[in-house]
């Protein structure tokens, strides 16, 4: 069965670490936004290949309202082999907006929900560029800038695997 | 009868290492609380051999929090050499503020290259001809440091790269609209090529005014 494409109001979770937030000039311990490099593919290091694509989570794979669907994403992210910081935050984007800044680009991104067996809400972001950092800094500064954080109150402590099956289903015309 | 003069000979205010040295990071072992020794000696009274006693290892071979350590030290160091006439003791304090939050081992992410010392110095470089608003901080996932500045939806972000290259961004709001614009250029030409655009204007002043029409 090919992966399903995910619908365009539907929403991509990233994580991002510390450093690839963006700070108060005047306290680096306060963060305003995400940074360009959040987005950007692991390069070739080592033994380790260049990322084919970009890894995300899928919002409404989780079951519940927006609040529950964020608090399943990053649970899910926890108990991933990322290992989120304590500083550490979330990223969340809209895939239409995303897919459409990227089209201004003339990139023709495709976001499959591809489980993995870390993560069964992974989605993997195709055709994604290597190196554009005003790409890059475009959907942070819009796109892609609403931030949920590691530490915030609202999300239980602890790792929590996703489910194997989504809660949302595909209308009767994409099945 | 002649008074003799019996006080030492003073310069005005003697120099105080303190509050430098307690940006460092603590030891938390006895090696590391060695290598905090050399690294205070190396501040206090510097020799160009001092940081080559040791044959490097091979990073692979060096643990994370240890890499996160020593890139400090040496930042610190080369801050201390390269821009101790140019940043007073509150900027100095706030790079170091800004250095020790961001090597911090408990909230690096493991995957993250450690940035380089060729990428603080053009770091250092670029601030120190730019004036003006000193910057926020970040990484790249591939060892170099980021350069922001945010004020409001207008926003500067400079990738600072070896050898003194730099790649910026600049994402400004004008009457509700959005534009972008970005390149690639070295530290000592970046107040030229940002000379058309406002934020940098207002935010570099003295910068812009050097720089060629």
């Amino acid at each position: 069965m090919p992966p399903t494409k995910l619908p365009p109001e539907h929403h991509l979770v990233r994580y991002v670490p510390w450093g690839k937030l963006r700070k108060d000039e005047n306290d680096p311990e306060r963060v305003i936004g995400v940074l360009g490099t959040a987005f950007t593919l692991r390069p070739a290091e080592g033994i380790r290949a260049q990322e084919e694509y970009l890894s995300t989570t899928w919002l409404e794979y989780f079951a519940g309202e927006r609040q529950e669907k964020i608090v399943g994403s990053v649970r899910a992210i926890r108990a991933s082999k990322l290992e989120p910081r304590p500083k550490s935050a979330f990223a969340i984007g809209n895939v239409g907006r995303i897919a459409a800044v990227a089209a201004d680009r003339n990139y023709k991104i495709r976001v499959l929900h591809e489980p993995v067996d870390d993560n069964k809400a992974h989605v993997a972001v195709r055709r994604w560029p290597a190196d554009d950092m005003a790409f890059f800094e475009l959907l942070a500064a819009d796109a892609w800038s609403e931030l949920v954080f590691n530490k915030d109150d609202k999300i239980p402590a602890g790792p929590r695997a996703a489910p194997d099956r989504s809660a949302w289903t595909p209308p009767p015309e994409q099945e | 009868m002649t008074k003799l003069n019996t006080t030492a000979p003073s310069r005005g205010k003697s120099y105080e290492p303190g509050p430098f040295l307690g940006a460092l990071p603590l030891p938390s072992t006895d090696a590391s609380a060695e290598r905090w020794r050399t690294a205070t000696r190396t501040l206090v009274n510097p020799t160009p051999s001092a940081y080559a006693q040791h044959a490097p290892r091979p990073p692979c071979d060096v643990p994370l929090a240890e890499r996160l350590f020593d890139a400090l030290a040496a930042f610190k160091k080369k801050t201390a050499t390269l821009a101790v006439a140019h940043f007073n003791h509150d900027e100095r304090a706030r790079l170091f503020m800004q250095l020790d939050s961001l090597l911090d081992a408990e909230s690096w992410d493991s995957a993250d290259v450690v940035v380089t010392e060729a990428s603080f110095t053009t770091l250092l470089r670029m601030v120190l001809y730019l004036e003006g608003r000193r910057p926020a901080l970040g990484i790249t996932g591939t060892g170099n440091f980021i350069a922001t500045w945010t004020e409001g939806d207008d926003r500067l972000t400079i990738e600072c790269k070896s050898e003194d290259h730099v790649r910026w961004v600049l994402v400004q709001n004008l009457d509700g609209q959005r534009e972008s614009a970005a390149g690639e250029t070295t530290a000592r030409r970046l107040p030229e090529v940002l000379r058309p655009y406002d934020p940098p204007k207002r935010w570099f002043p003295h910068a812009a005014d050097q720089a060629p029409a």
